[in-house]
């Protein structure tokens, strides 16, 4: 790939994003929206979230590992249970960043 | 207007997030480093894109020589999401001027609309505009310095380290946060299920479709709870 050809991705990839974003905040208020839309919106972050969090922490170069051997799904558990009992933040992260690396060197 | 105190409430709501946000950035700069772009390539990419899982993505695209469409459309697809978070914030920020939305719209990050999400519904009387910037600001300071650093000092840090597990982290706190009762545990678990299976599928078009599935399922399981409640206090 060229230079000319590099920026034309990233500008087309920058402006689709932007739109995305953009979207609906923009677009709001100009129609009537559903009333069941309104209320499933509510499970948005816990849905995306989610579908983010756990491809991240079983799979590993493509393949699904469920393993007491996987140290980003151990981590990554132990961590949810953290957040669960005590949501801190900063504690999560940090747990689960260190259990994840004990697990890696040990 | 900018209010102060509920800016600072923002900047300081995400604050904790930064110790996953810091290594993704140095993982974007060190992968743009590695592919060979340009420090002025890579900013470009990092302020004129502003999303890590696609930047991550394009990158290793780029570096395998894929062809320009691919990497767009694998790009845009894992941002799709974002129409969703723009759906749901849209009524919080309904009353500031377009440049504002435009700039709240641009600024945005999985971390800074979780993050606000949560907050404006427990707290209806804060100023949304403030407290959405001040969130999203302050992690785009962040990641732009970060990836500078990560470009600059990459061959010094070794890729073992697996930094990029700060961000499914960051993920992980937050969740918890905004879990709205049961029905919000099944979307969770519905759509992380789905997610796993459908990361299988061709064109990377599992996110969207879990999160979809994960977004009804917790609303269809909020109506069927509401019912069953209304049924036993008739009886």
């Amino acid at each position: 790939m060229n230079n000319t050809q590099l920026i034309l991705t990233i500008i087309i990839i920058g402006i689709g994003t932007f739109l995305f974003r953009f979207s609906f905040i923009f677009l709001y208020g100009r129609f009537e929206l559903p009333n069941w839309i309104r209320k499933a919106m509510r499970y948005v972050p816990p849905a995306v979230l989610s579908a983010l969090i756990f491809p991240a922490i079983v799979i590993k170069n493509e393949v699904i590992w469920i393993s007491p051997q996987n140290p980003r799904l151990i981590a990554g558990l132990i961590a949810i249970l953290i957040a669960w009992k005590t949501k801190n933040l900063l504690l999560t992260i940090a747990a689960g960043m260190g259990i994840f690396w004990l697990m890696l060197f040990i | 207007m900018i209010n102060k105190e509920s800016l600072l409430r923002g900047v300081k709501a995400v604050t904790p997030l930064m110790l996953g946000v810091i290594p993704f950035g140095l993982i974007s700069g060190i992968s743009a480093a590695n592919t060979g772009l340009s420090i002025g390539m890579t900013m470009l990419m990092s302020i004129g894109i502003f999303a890590g899982a696609a930047q991550l993505a394009s990158l290793q695209l780029i570096s395998i020589n894929a062809n320009m469409l691919v990497i767009i459309y694998t790009a845009l697809i894992i941002n799709l999401r974002m129409m969703l978070y723009s759906l749901s914030i849209a009524p919080h920020i309904q009353k500031v001027n377009t440049k504002w939305k435009a700039l709240l719209a641009y600024s945005m990050t999985d971390q800074s609309y979780a993050m606000s999400s949560v907050h404006f519904m427990n707290n209806p009387e804060e100023d949304t505009k403030s407290f959405f910037f001040g969130a999203s600001i302050s992690i785009w300071i962040i990641w732009q310095i970060s990836t500078v650093v990560g470009y600059l000092m990459g061959s010094i840090i070794p890729p073992e380290l697996g930094l990029d597990f700060g961000i499914p982290l960051t993920f992980i706190a937050v969740l918890l946060k905004g879990v709205a009762g049961w029905p919000g545990v099944i979307a969770i678990i519905t759509s992380g299920i789905v997610a796993v299976l459908a990361s299988q599928l061709p064109m990377n078009i599992g996110l969207v479709l879990a999160a979809i599935i994960g977004i009804t399922a917790g609303a269809v399981s909020e109506r069927i709870l509401s019912k069953k409640s209304e049924v036993s206090e008739n009886e």
